[in-house]
């Protein structure tokens, strides 16, 4: 019997698919915090830029 | 309260204000460029460096610049220890095979060091490996601790020059901090450490069998190194979770002793560098008497709190002072003297828990990171966000006499009080708009352990000690990936959204002319001044807190004393 979280039609026979989401969640946060880290420096160069127009 | 008690608040004191005029001198003469004792041995060195990274120790910056520089050298050293804490399972120094951090929480811990804050969602003893912890953290604790002395050297510049745009240069400050202020006393006080018995291995973990008969596990490594700085930089970030209440860290009274005076001293010694830049050692001595004031005062309640102990413990016969969360071997005093010191300044390393204190006492360091931990402060970030009060002091006073406010000779108009108004804004917005993020949406009530006032706190603690780059905790409150993110950014946004604009006030004091002292002249020397000072503070900083810190410490305390408990 095929577990529900095992793919079926995986060349290798299948593999968890808790597994894959937690990969693919992972991933997703990485690029997240990466492109979080870019926004948060970039608002704060307009700070910079922001302070020395006033 | 016992007598003992008071000795050891007032013993250490003196040592620290004794220490407070020759460690000020030093650090005068090693920002104004000047020959120091360690100058045969370092001057090579900073040259070297300097060569090295293409630095011209001569060329100024405006404040711009050295903003810019600020964020781009942050920037830089954040991608270090994050690609440092995804990879640390196939770097060597890793003898207890500690897996690779979790996106999230690596982003977290590398906002957490470069921001000087040392909030930890991990134990270092579990998540960290050897070469993490040297060559990732303790790297960022110098650097963290340079930087916010750069920038306190670069705000009192401003003071100081005039009709300039300039405020020194950014890379020569923070070498110099790192060099000649930051690494000498560190290799002190861990050797220190090491004679004290604080472990400096690249061992193993070892698992002995203990008295009872059970296996356990003790942690070593590179503890000593990692310790001094920890505390000198009012970094806080602990080798292993239980911080500075764990014997290994913390092993004796003198260890005790020696932490508390690391985190305090490089803060008190910055007020007479204060003063002997503005070329009048009495402002800095005003400064100084400010924060002891502040510091005598938090100390007084957090120790009377903890003293009188819990209604509920004593309504079963058991008297005396609140000991849960302490360390027999520190007890009421020296734990609620750590306690006021990690929170006065931005340290937060812990020799008790602070989520066992009393609510009052538990009340004190919250109060003290509320109000921006200029009492000392952090290294840097305490003397300029001091200034920055000072500003709207003097700002204050001048409208009482309806003179245009001055400060060192320098007029205080519209500019530099929106700076600094913008610059004490910025602490109970990020402080208080997360806190009321997290206290209704689901994701932030799912990892907290308590529920009522104290469930509260332990919110409120957390984005209060993320904002002001402190790091302590209240525990109680466990990391997901919500509160990975919102404190990281609270966390940015505390550090450099203050900084900047204490440099842009700098930058536009640099630019001014000074006028001579008249009979008129606001004394910002005197003990009218000092009273003034703390009445802003106590004023604008921490009755903007009140109502939180209403539904959370103090109506627990009411509540304690009825019987209830969280």
């Amino acid at each position: 019997m095929i577990q529900a979280d095992v793919l079926s039609d995986h060349p290798n026979g299948g593999y968890p698919r808790r597994a894959a989401c937690g990969t693919l969640i992972r991933v997703a946060v990485e690029i997240g915090v990466i492109a979080l880290t870019i926004v948060c420096f970039v608002i704060l160069d307009l700070y910079v830029a922001g302070c020395d127009r006033v | 309260m016992t007598s003992i008690g008071w000795v050891q608040a007032i013993l250490f004191f003196a040592i620290v204000a004794a220490l407070t005029k020759p460690v000020g001198a030093y650090m005068a003469r090693v920002f104004a460029g000047e020959r120091t004792l360690l100058s045969p041995v370092l001057r090579p060195v900073e040259g070297l460096i300097y060569r090295l990274c293409g630095v011209r120790e001569d060329e100024e910056m405006t404040w711009y610049v050295y903003a810019l520089s600020m964020l781009a050298f942050s920037l830089i050293g954040l991608a270090y220890l994050y690609v440092l804490l995804r990879t640390q399972k196939w770097l060597p120094f890793n003898p207890a095979h500690i897996d690779n951090m979790a996106p999230d929480l690596a982003w977290n811990t590398a906002v957490s060091f470069t921001t000087n804050t040392n909030w930890q969602f991990y134990s270092g003893e579990t998540a960290m490996s050897y070469l993490a912890q040297m060559a990732g953290l303790a790297w960022h604790n110098f650097a963290s601790a340079a930087v916010g002395i750069a920038i306190a050297i670069a705000v009192v510049r401003g003071l100081v020059r005039t009709g300039v745009k300039t405020l020194g240069n950014f890379w020569v400050d923070v070498t110099r901090a790192s060099l000649y202020v930051l690494l000498p006393i560190s290799i002190a006080a861990a050797l220190f450490l090491v004679w004290q018995g604080v472990p400096q291995n690249f061992h193993a973990y070892q698992t002995v069998k203990s008295l009872e008969g059970f296996a356990q596990t003790i942690t070593g490594g590179p503890m000593a190194s990692q310790e001094a700085i920890k505390e000198l930089g009012t970094n806080g970030g602990g080798f292993v979770n239980a911080n500075s209440a764990s014997p290994n860290e913390n092993p004796t009274p003198s260890s005790n002793l020696l932490e508390l005076l690391l985190i305090f001293v490089l803060g008190a010694g910055l007020t007479y560098t204060y003063g002997k830049m503005v070329k009048d050692t009495r402002q800095g001595w005003a400064i100084f008497i400010t924060m002891a004031i502040l510091f005598f005062a938090g100390f007084t309640v957090a120790y009377w709190a903890e003293s009188a102990g819990n209604p509920i413990v004593h309504a079963l016969g058991v008297a005396g002072g609140n000991m849960e969360g302490k360390e027999c071997r520190f007890g009421v005093a020296g734990s609620a003297l750590f306690a006021t010191v990690t929170t006065d300044t931005s340290c937060g390393a812990v020799n008790a828990m602070h989520d066992s204190f009393m609510p009052l006492g538990g009340l004190i360091p919250l109060l003290d990171m509320q109000l921006g931990e200029i009492v000392f402060g952090g290294v840097g970030s305490g003397l300029y966000g001091m200034i920055l009060f000072v500003v709207l002091t003097v700002f204050i006073a001048g409208l009482m006499v309806g003179r245009t406010p001055e400060y060192l000779g320098k007029k205080i108009e519209r500019r530099e009080v929106q700076f600094a108004i913008l610059a004490v804004l910025v602490t109970p917005v990020l402080c208080l708009v997360p806190t009321s993020i997290a206290a209704v949406l689901p994701a932030g009530l799912a990892t907290l352990n308590n529920g009522g006032p104290h469930g509260f706190s332990e919110i409120l603690y957390a984005f209060t000690s993320t904002n002001a780059n402190n790091g302590s905790a209240f525990a109680g409150l466990g990391p997901n990936l919500f509160y990975n993110l919102l404190t990281g950014v609270n966390m940015m946004f505390g550090r450099f959204a203050v900084a900047v604009p204490a440099l842009a006030l700098a930058g536009a004091l640099a630019g001014k002319k000074a006028v001579p002292e008249s009979t008129g002249t606001f004394s910002t020397r005197s003990p009218i001044f000092v009273a003034l000072l703390i009445g802003v503070i106590v004023i604008v900083g921490a009755l903007t807190f009140l109502p939180a810190d209403s539904l959370g410490p103090i109506v627990e305390h009411l509540l304690v004393n009825q019987g209830k408990t969280f």
